[in-house]
């Protein structure tokens, strides 16, 4: 489980240490930074996949739109701690150079004893207590080599299989299983598409593809759930088109009447929520959704978040909607629930909403979504800063 | 008649001695705003009789209303809007919780209670959020809501220490009205704790501020709005529970 992202310079963040629970719901007002969080986190995880290029396309952006005009460093710098059974508490700090993309710092560590490091163009790999060695010491006793290739991202992205053993494998699959849905859009969920390779699409364009290669099973468990909240519904199927293309479509009852409804023409909440459960059930091992309830039926919401919290993955997902909170135990919501806002100089900065004296008082006498929505947030920062 | 007040912390209303959660007057150490209440009701009810002297109050702190707290009337959630401004319901829900342990002591002792809910309209941890008149009564609804009819919302705005300072301030009772505007921020340039401080010439302790009210402030004289409405509202409601039924 991931327990913390520290990350620095990144647009909004500057500074910026996010705390994480097996379930996270991030909150504040427009403009706070929810979705730039999202981005964040997103990005660390490419760079553990490489091809920053890529992801900057996908996204619509430039090299020049991830750093953070609030503030004249170059480098954005991160540090992201987590839990890996049986081995314990990994930290996995670094540099990214903006123009280059590529982390030319980069450490992986539990307590004294580093994993791997890069630094000035060498990378060090191997088990080593640092505080017990000295610097030349510490060279020599490791396996060393001169990067002598480009690359982008951190070094993990490259390594080979039989080089990444252990605690950088376990690393690298967590952090490049984080997966982000925060463009999802009910007008991609409908595309058809060819191949999803176990991967939505940031906006859920290969919906279609991703339930196909899911199996009879998968579309079968998917539907079972479905079928809790839309009582009319007797099977998800996938048929294959001409060249490769997948359409999704549902088979509904009507009294004795069936009905047959592509992916095109199917409501938006029963397209969104088929997207968020199939996620639940894919190999991802952090999934992040923003606004969560755009689309959601208020009657629906109850049965998606008790999905969300119960789910074996880690999960983050950012709301405007009481409805949402509410339906959190308190003991979630006083662990899950964080609070973005902005500093008088614009950074973006989090605090667990129920750590504020005020909140947690008013949480003693109401659920989680009626403090939030009884709490006039455009002046909460005051009392923040007056904790600080 | 009998007395069940509810507080914040030992410079208002007062504290049980103990660290209990409930108490009568044999562990309630009264602060300030209980002695407030005490000279207003002999002066309503026309004779002296103390209810702190004779016994005749119960107090109940902020986390026993919390632990109380009522379930919700509606199965709804209650929505800000139009009707329902910020920062109001948990005053709303403890007047619930005080209108029903107030219903359950007039039950047991056989006499009308009056209720009495203090809260600061704007303390340190509000920092300037929310508004005096909607906390104000969004309590009363709360009262309402349990349908109490001898429940009596005490905000002073924004804060017990400027019902105080007005009596000791420069020109005592003079003006007193432009205290309302001021911070309740403790953390504020020139907090009313700190104003309170200097008039008294030092740091008041409960005992020095229940000195001040029994002998010292004159409640006829001390005209702030946010003092006589819930002088007003006292008055209305001892008269009732004298006169009516339970």
């Amino acid at each position: 489980m991931i327990k913390s992202i520290w990350i620095d310079n990144f647009k909004s963040l500057v500074n910026f240490e996010l705390p994480l629970s097996k379930f996270t719901c991030l909150v504040g007002l427009n403009g706070a930074g929810k979705s730039t969080v999202l981005q964040a986190m997103d990005f660390i995880s490419q760079l553990t996949v490489g091809n920053l290029d890529e992801w900057l396309k996908i996204r619509n952006w430039d090299a020049a739109d991830i750093n953070s005009k609030l503030t004249k460093e170059s480098n954005i710098e991160f540090k992201v701690v987590l839990d890996i059974p049986e081995a314990g508490e990994v930290v996995w700090s670094g540099s990214v150079n903006r123009t280059t993309l590529r982390c030319t710092q980069e450490r992986v560590s539990i307590g004294p004893t580093n994993y791997l490091k890069v630094e000035d163009g060498q990378c060090y790999l191997g088990k080593y207590n640092s505080r017990n060695i000295s610097a030349e010491q510490e060279k020599s006793l490791l396996e060393r080599f001169t990067i002598m290739f480009e690359y982008q991202g951190s070094i993990l992205s490259q390594l080979k299989s039989n080089q990444t053993e252990g605690v950088l494998y376990s690393l690298k699959g967590a952090i490049s299983k984080i997966q982000s849905l925060d463009l999802l859009s009910p007008e991609l969920l409908r595309n058809q598409t060819k191949l999803s390779n176990g991967q939505l699409g940031i906006g859920g364009q290969k919906l279609s593809s991703f339930i196909h290669e899911s199996g009879k099973e998968g579309k079968s468990t998917l539907k079972n759930e479905l079928k809790n909240v839309y009582s009319q519904l007797d099977s998800i199927d996938t048929k294959s088109l001409r060249a490769g293309w997948k359409q999704l479509e549902i088979t509904e009852h009507y009294g004795e009447q069936k009905l047959k409804t592509t992916a095109r023409h199917m409501n938006d909440g029963m397209l969104r929520l088929m997207a968020i459960l199939s996620q639940l059930e894919s190999n991802s091992e952090f999934l992040l959704f923003d606004e969560i309830e755009n689309g959601i039926n208020p009657e629906l919401i109850e049965f998606l978040i008790d999905h969300l919290v119960k789910s074996k993955k880690q999960v983050m997902v950012t709301t405007h909607s009481p409805m949402i909170l509410n339906f959190l135990e308190d003991e979630i919501a006083k662990q899950g629930v964080v609070y973005l806002y902005k500093t008088e100089k614009g950074f973006t900065k989090a605090k667990k909403l129920f750590e504020i004296p005020s909140q947690a008082k008013k949480l003693e006498v109401m659920g989680p979504g009626e403090v939030f929505i009884d709490t006039d947030l455009t002046h909460l920062y005051q009392e923040i800063a007056d904790l600080q | 008649m009998y007395l069940l007040l509810s507080g914040e912390g030992p410079t208002d209303i007062g504290a049980c001695g103990s660290v209990a959660e409930a108490c009568d007057t044999h562990d309630f150490n009264a602060g300030p705003m209980t002695w407030i209440i005490d000279k207003l009701m002999e002066a309503f009810l026309g004779y002296d009789f103390s209810h702190i002297e004779n016994e005749r109050l119960s107090f109940v702190s902020e986390s026993f209303l919390a632990k109380t707290r009522q379930r919700p009337l509606k199965k709804a959630l209650a929505l800000r809007g139009k009707k329902k401004p910020a920062e109001t319901k948990y005053y709303y829900e403890n007047a619930r919780s005080l209108a029903v342990a107030a219903k359950a002591l007039a039950e047991k002792i056989e006499d009308n209670v009056v209720a009495v809910l203090f809260r600061d309209s704007d303390g340190t941890a509000s920092a300037g959020r929310g508004h005096w008149r909607d906390k104000r009564d969004s309590m009363i609804k709360g009262f309402e809501a349990e349908d109490y009819n001898f429940g009596v919302a005490m905000v002073p705005k924004p804060k017990s220490e400027a019902w105080l300072l007005c009596a000791v301030k420069n020109n005592p009772y003079q003006g007193c009205e432009k205290l309302e505007n001021e911070s309740g921020n403790d953390k504020s340039a020139n907090p009313l704790k700190k104003q309170l401080a200097v008039a008294l010439g030092s740091h008041p302790s409960t005992s020095s501020l229940n000195a001040l009210v029994q002998e010292h402030i004159d409640l006829e004289r001390l005209k702030m709005p946010s003092f006589e409405l819930f002088k007003n509202d006292l008055e209305q409601v001892v008269k009732l529970a004298e006169g009516g039924r339970r």
